[in-house]
């Protein structure tokens, strides 16, 4: 680690005052070899400045330029890396560490140990190469604002994250009595994980994680690079033209249609197969999840090695999910929501494809039931019936717009009717809750059936809200704050008659009543 | 569908706040001036799309949007406020905030003490012109983690905040 005197009287001396200032206390740079992986993440970017500038010089004339001009991006572009690299540096202090970076407008964050939910370590594919390790500390802030280190020492990150957990086991330890409980740290005996998957395990997964996406970064690939794409492509009269001319599409008769439309389901098939089994295997390989002494330790990745730690009380609600077919084999996945954030997601995977056996083993942990040990209770039919009238609706009157003034096959839109109504009536039908000792159960979808079991003593606030159209019906839906869930879909019931509302809102905010 | 909720609004005012504590009267004031100010804004724009399609283009006469639109302005501008601030409402229980809002869409929100976070009181330049506050409590959940109850006297607001300050215990989440 570099040492970085020069700017530790700047960064001690402008401190605000009501922290404590250590003196001392040693402020430290990245990794050097950080750069590296920032021009790594920069290269991406210069593919889309290439054919700008190939277009721009080969204009004027000026091929001769264009190395130069990339090389002069390059060079810039690293000298503003090397420039944050030099301004960033953190400081662990008594109480907490602090963040000091930018290069003109400089930014001082101070993250104190109690607030630190959990440190956790990533590695990249590039970044394991060059030995390296990123630390987020991660604070359980709803944005993105939480302390990074990209990047140090695999080595300094673990000495990191055992100088944070042992602070931080110190400062409970003041507050609590409770060192004993706490002092456990890093170094967890390896003993037999809670859950683990081998390979052959992680590619069930992956068959099961069947997936389209590829299409729609091509979708998105194609909007960027259209320049290379003929007009055609996007012409709705070219392929009519195809399908009708002579000697084309439409006049390879009946066999060699259905041949072609085999094959084409068959080839989106085996794309959804093979994005689905090589995204989930460089995920989850080598998944294996431990219980420490206050909380699951979770591993994973093939190339991106992630290490993360959830303490038990941080654990704030347990979802399980499956579908239609993963529920025949018996394959189901669970997810915590923790305070702290996994990633992009919200809710932290435990046990990608699992039994019911293995997911009541690690539910036991938390001391979460799976089981609700009474019927569930259904929702008000309002929940099919009203969008599926809207939607109707809508249809109609599209269809009948389009069919009339565009062209007449596109009455056949109203045929959307049908499936649309069965999937709300479906989703309706597998839209289910209810409260029994102390937990909350709601289940809702069909093709991607979740359950989520919420302890009730979780629960932040209770929302019911109301439309217009629903109070003329006479339901409501019941909206719960559950910390570390997702802003845009949070917990909620649908379509609850109202007069049941009060009643289970009371419930719900029992265990807060005094 | 529409027309009988307003019908409704004119005859019961009592039950739409279910007999929680209304806002400060100022209140109304305010929403009524930045709802004025927001359909000024809007009628602008309509007026001059209005003169560009009627005097420029020669599509439509003068007045073909302008006119509706300010009928509907101005009766949105004298009942949507007095509606909407018929609706709000707030009870500080011995344990739990809870706070009714809405006119078409309603919410009802109960927050317990003892989830709350930090809490914030806040003032605009236009609310300190009708003295008026705003509390906002934060709590830890994604969802609902901000709860706004604006229109409050401030001293009402500030005593608020003091009982809510005693109430958030060490050992939250």
């Amino acid at each position: 680690m570099n040492e970085a005197p020069t700017d530790m009287a700047e960064i001690q001396s402008s401190s605000d005052t009501n922290v404590t200032v250590e003196m001392g206390v040693a402020a430290l740079r990245l990794h050097p070899l950080s750069l590296l992986l920032k021009l790594a993440k920069l290269l991406p970017q210069f593919i889309y400045i290439i054919p700008a500038l190939y277009f721009g010089i080969s204009k004027g004339g000026g091929s001769a330029l264009i190395l130069p001009a990339i090389a002069a991006i390059i060079a810039l572009s690293m000298g503003a890396a090397y420039l944050q690299w030099r301004r960033f540096s953190y400081q662990v202090g008594e109480e907490e560490i602090r963040i000091a970076s930018g290069v003109f407008s400089r930014n001082k964050r101070s993250i104190p140990y109690e607030r630190i939910q959990d440190v956790n370590v990533e590695q990249k594919l590039l970044a394991r190469l060059l030995g390296l390790a990123s630390v987020k500390f991660e604070t359980g802030s709803a944005g993105s604002d939480d302390g990074v280190l990209n990047a140090v020492s695999l080595e300094r990150a673990e000495e990191l994250r055992d100088i944070i957990r042992k602070r931080k086991a110190g400062i409970a330890a003041q507050d609590t009595g409770e060192a004993a409980i706490l002092q456990e740290i890093a170094e967890a005996e390896e003993v037999e994980p809670v859950f683990a998957m081998d390979s052959r395990r992680v590619l069930t997964a992956g068959i099961f994680n069947f997936s389209l996406v590829i299409f729609a970064v091509l979708g998105a690939a194609a909007q960027n690079f259209d320049f290379l794409i003929p007009d055609e492509m996007f012409d709705a009269d070219y392929w009519i033209d195809r399908m009708d001319a002579p000697g084309k599409i439409g006049s390879l008769g009946i066999w060699a249609q259905i041949v072609g439309l085999v094959g084409g389901l068959f080839s989106l098939i085996f794309i959804g197969l093979f994005t689905g089994i090589t995204t989930t295997f460089f995920r989850e390989y080598g998944f294996r999840l431990d219980r420490t002494e206050n909380g699951f330790r979770r591993r994973r990745g093939l190339t991106t090695l992630t290490d993360v730690v959830m303490p038990l009380h941080r654990i704030q609600a347990a979802s399980i999910l499956t579908g239609p077919i993963k529920r025949r084999f018996g394959w189901h996945h669970l997810k915590f929501q923790s305070l702290a954030s996994d990633g992009k997601n919200s809710d932290h995977s435990v046990a990608p494809l699992a039994t019911l056996n293995e997911i009541d083993r690690i539910m036991a942990e938390p001391g979460i039931r799976r089981e609700a040990g009474k019927d569930y209770l259904p929702v008000m039919a309002a929940h099919w019936i009203v969008p599926s009238v809207i939607f109707t609706l809508l249809i109609i009157v599209s269809g009948t717009a389009l069919g009339t003034l565009v062209d007449n096959r596109l009455f056949w839109l109203m045929l959307l009717i049908a499936p649309l109504i069965l999937i709300l009536w479906l989703r309706w039908k597998h839209h289910k809750y209810v409260l029994t000792d102390g937990q909350l159960f709601v289940r809702e979808g069909f093709w991607r059936q979740k359950c989520t079991i919420l302890p009730i003593r979780k629960v932040q606030s209770v929302d019911i809200s109301q439309s217009f159209l629903a109070r003329a019906l006479g339901n409501a839906n019941i909206v719960i704050g559950v910390a570390g869930g997702s802003g845009i879909l949070p917990l909620t019931i649908h379509a609850v008659a109202a007069e049941k509302c009060e009643p289970l809102r009371a419930e719900l905010l029992s265990p807060h009543q005094r | 569908m529409v027309d009988e909720i307003l019908d409704m609004g004119g005859k019961d005012t009592k039950s739409y706040n279910l007999g929680l504590t209304p806002l400060h009267p100022p209140q109304k004031s305010l929403m009524r001036t930045v709802l004025g100010i927001n359909l000024l804004v809007l009628l602008i724009g309509i007026a001059v799309a209005d003169i560009l399609l009627s005097q420029e283009a020669g599509i439509t006469r003068l007045g073909a949007f302008i006119i509706p639109a300010a009928i509907i302005a101005a009766i949105i501008f004298i009942l949507l406020p007095e509606r909407k601030y018929r609706r709000w409402g707030y009870d500080m229980g011995a344990d739990r905030l809870r706070v009714l809002r809405g006119y078409l869409f309603r919410t009802d929100t109960i927050v317990p003490f003892n989830r709350i976070q930090h809490i914030d009181v806040a003032q605009g330049p236009l609310q300190r012109f009708y003295g008026l506050s705003t509390l906002i409590v934060h709590t830890a959940g994604t969802h609902n983690s901000v709860v706004d109850l604006p229109g409050l006297k401030p001293e009402d607001a500030e005593a608020m905040r003091e009982e809510i300050r005693g109430h958030i215990k060490q050992e939250m989440i």
